[in-house]
């Protein structure tokens, strides 16, 4: 139990002596049966996090500004001086055995700043050569092992940042960039660490959010082509697999915000399903695939495959994992949807010319998913389910009433027949709760 | 928890962070003193790229050569090292010597460069080389004053400018770029005085 959710069960227990439903004697068993949880010190962690941050990037600003009045060997010792600090604080901290979230988040941003100082300035005093990403790449390798030894989130956090801005930059120099997978496996035992210890804390849900974004990045960068088929492929497995991830992973009950994977999953999958639904990207699937795929080299092609390949086995090893605990038919359906995915794309390659039938079915499945997602929120009482549900309803009915691909006529029937089904629920509804 | 794993993944790490920049130091110390200094002509760059942060862009003029016979380089990827030896013209400016996959025997004044853009035939082709210096790192006070500096001088004829690059055994670092033979520093501080 967690701060706010204590201090609404001592309001509530309040509220049930003042109405008697409780006697002063029971009140004060519950309120012993339930303490304040303890809680850490997050103002302490935060201005120590924030002033390394600061102090760190204020020395790296420092170092930059070259100076050049200096001589080589005294601008090479005072790359040093930031890092001698750190590694000095960091020893200090270990062998006193000390256990504070503050210090640690702290030590770790600062140690963090100062081997990218330490780098950037040997960097610049002997003008060596070579690209950014080069430097962030060492950068990032020699600070990991802090992550494990201070058990700090923050360093986990630059890790991110940095191999996410290295794939970036292997990927826009058209350099492979599919070593990013590697240097996350490196993070992934702390991932599990973390979670294991504490589920529902603020530290997991900073982790696992600037994780997800990372991958986002990383699946991103590491595809280079356009082509259509491949590219929803992946991006169905991914979001599905980010999906039954958080099923899995996140903690259930939890606030949305300490369920990064379950929302990102839904959240991109919704997005798929919506640009799906137009019938143009059916229709740009059937072009040839030299139109997409010219300018790839063997081996983008070979890691484009790979990177597909990958996640749908993941896809189908998470689903058979999952199925039985996802509650409810939404869910069940949504976690479906690169099966449908890939059902719809190979009717869309048989049925060439005729790829209305696809986009008429997706249509059906996301009315279908908006749908279900509605119901099971107003059966529940859970906004957020029933709000993310009308939200992908309304934009796939006001952009159907918009789209100019297709019939007219055809879409005009669909409305009204959808709308008469809408008002004979209800009118059943009605009659049921009448006859009760 | 100070557990032994802990101490000995401190330890590792410790000693790679304090090794990644000395290691860095030596390999350039040992080229700046024992390196044979060569003067690598410059020539004007994209204004628009002239500068990044704060460190001159330097693109280096004369730096193609003739693939030779019976080396094999692939069409489609750049990127590969080859081994550049570097000589010098009559007039005192760097020149490339040959090039070859495995480093030059009886010389140590080569650099390892990139191979670029090519173009003509398999062999007897011409090809691009980029070399591991293109950057030099200014204060930032003096760095705008460099930049119009270099494109001004760089505009009037390319012989005004150069970088002087130290060479041996397969590096090439940077030792300093010489505005009218004046190093680049104290042209614009000069400069800057004279208005």
């Amino acid at each position: 139990m967690n701060g706010s959710e204590h201090r609404r069960l001592m309001d509530e227990i309040g509220i049930w002596l003042q109405e008697g439903l409780i006697s002063g004697e029971q009140a004060a068993r519950l309120r012993e049966r339930y303490p304040v949880p303890a809680s850490k010190n997050w103002a302490l962690v935060v201005t120590s996090v924030f002033g390394s941050l600061l102090v760190g990037l204020g020395i790296i600003l420092l170092l930059a500004h070259n100076w050049d009045d200096l001589t080589r060997p005294v601008r090479a010792g005072l790359a040093y001086l930031p890092v001698l600090a750190a590694l000095g604080l960091c020893a200090w901290y270990v062998f006193s055995d000390r256990s504070s979230t503050g210090w640690r988040e702290g030590l770790g941003t600062f140690l963090g700043l100062a081997v990218g100082a330490s780098l950037a300035l040997v960097a610049q005093t002997y003008q060596v050569g070579g690209t950014f990403r080069a430097l962030t790449l060492a950068w990032m390798l020699l600070i990991l092992p802090s992550v494990y030894i201070l058990d700090a989130v923050m360093p986990a956090l630059i890790y991110l940042a940095g191999i996410t801005g290295w794939a970036v930059g292997q990927s826009s120099c058209q350099d492979n960039p599919t070593g990013y997978w590697l240097l996350l496996g490196g993070l992934i035992p702390f991932l599990i660490w973390t979670r294991r210890r504490d589920p529902g804390g603020i530290r997991n849900g900073w982790l696992m959010w600037g994780t997800a974004l990372s991958m986002i990045g990383g699946v991103a960068t590491c595809m280079h082509t356009h082509e259509p088929v491949l590219w929803f492929a992946l991006y169905a497995a991914f979001f599905a697999v980010c999906l039954l991830a958080g099923e899995l992973w996140d903690r259930p009950g939890v606030s949305l915000w300490g369920r990064p994977l379950t929302l990102l999953g839904g959240f991109g999958m919704g997005v798929m399903v919506f640009l799906y639904s137009f019938l143009w990207f059916w229709n740009d699937m059937n072009r040839d695939i030299q139109y997409y795929g010219w300018r790839r080299t063997e081996w983008q092609e070979a890691t484009d495959i790979a990177q597909v390949a990958v996640f749908m086995v993941l896809y189908v090893v998470l689903l058979v994992l999952a199925f039985r605990r996802l509650k409810g038919w939404p869910f069940r359906l949504a976690a479906c949807f690169p099966l449908v995915a890939v059902v719809l794309v190979a009717l869309n390659q048989v049925l060439e010319g005729h790829a209305i039938i696809p986009a008429v079915l997706m249509n059906g499945y996301a009315f279908v998913l908006g749908l279900l997602v509605v119901a099971e929120g107003v059966r529940e009482t859970r906004l957020d389910n029933m709000n993310a549900g009308l939200v992908l309803l309304a934009a796939l009915l006001i952009s159907r009433f918009f789209d100019a691909d297709m019939s007219i006529l055809g879409r005009g029937l669909a409305f009204i027949g959808l709308g008469i089904c809408f008002l004979a629920a209800n009118a059943i509804m009605i009659r049921r709760r009448r006859a009760l | 928890m100070k557990t032994p794993f802990r101490i000995i993944l401190f330890a590792v790490m410790s000693a790679a962070i304090l090794a990644a920049p000395a290691s860095q130091i030596l390999k350039h110390e040992r080229v700046l003193r024992e390196g044979r200094a060569f003067r690598f002509r410059t020539q004007p760059v994209d204004p628009y790229d002239a500068f990044r942060g704060r460190y001159v862009r330097l693109s280096f003029a004369e730096l193609t050569a003739v693939i030779p016979p019976g080396m094999e380089l692939s069409y489609r990827s750049r990127g590969e090292d080859v081994q550049v030896a570097i000589g010098e013209d009559s007039n005192g400016f760097a020149i490339v010597r040959s090039v070859s996959k495995e480093p030059p025997a009886g010389t140590r004044d080569y650099v390892t460069m990139e191979t670029g853009w090519r173009w003509g035939q398999e062999t007897n082709g011409i090809i691009n080389l980029v070399p591991p210096f293109s950057q030099f790192f200014m204060n930032e006070k003096l760095a705008p004053l460099s930049e119009d500096a270099y494109r001004r001088l760089n505009r009037r004829t390319t012989t005004n400018v150069w970088a002087v690059v130290r060479v041996l055994d397969g590096r090439g670092v940077i030792e300093n770029l010489m505005f009218e033979g004046v190093p680049a520093a104290d042209y614009v501080r000069d400069q800057k005085l004279e208005k």
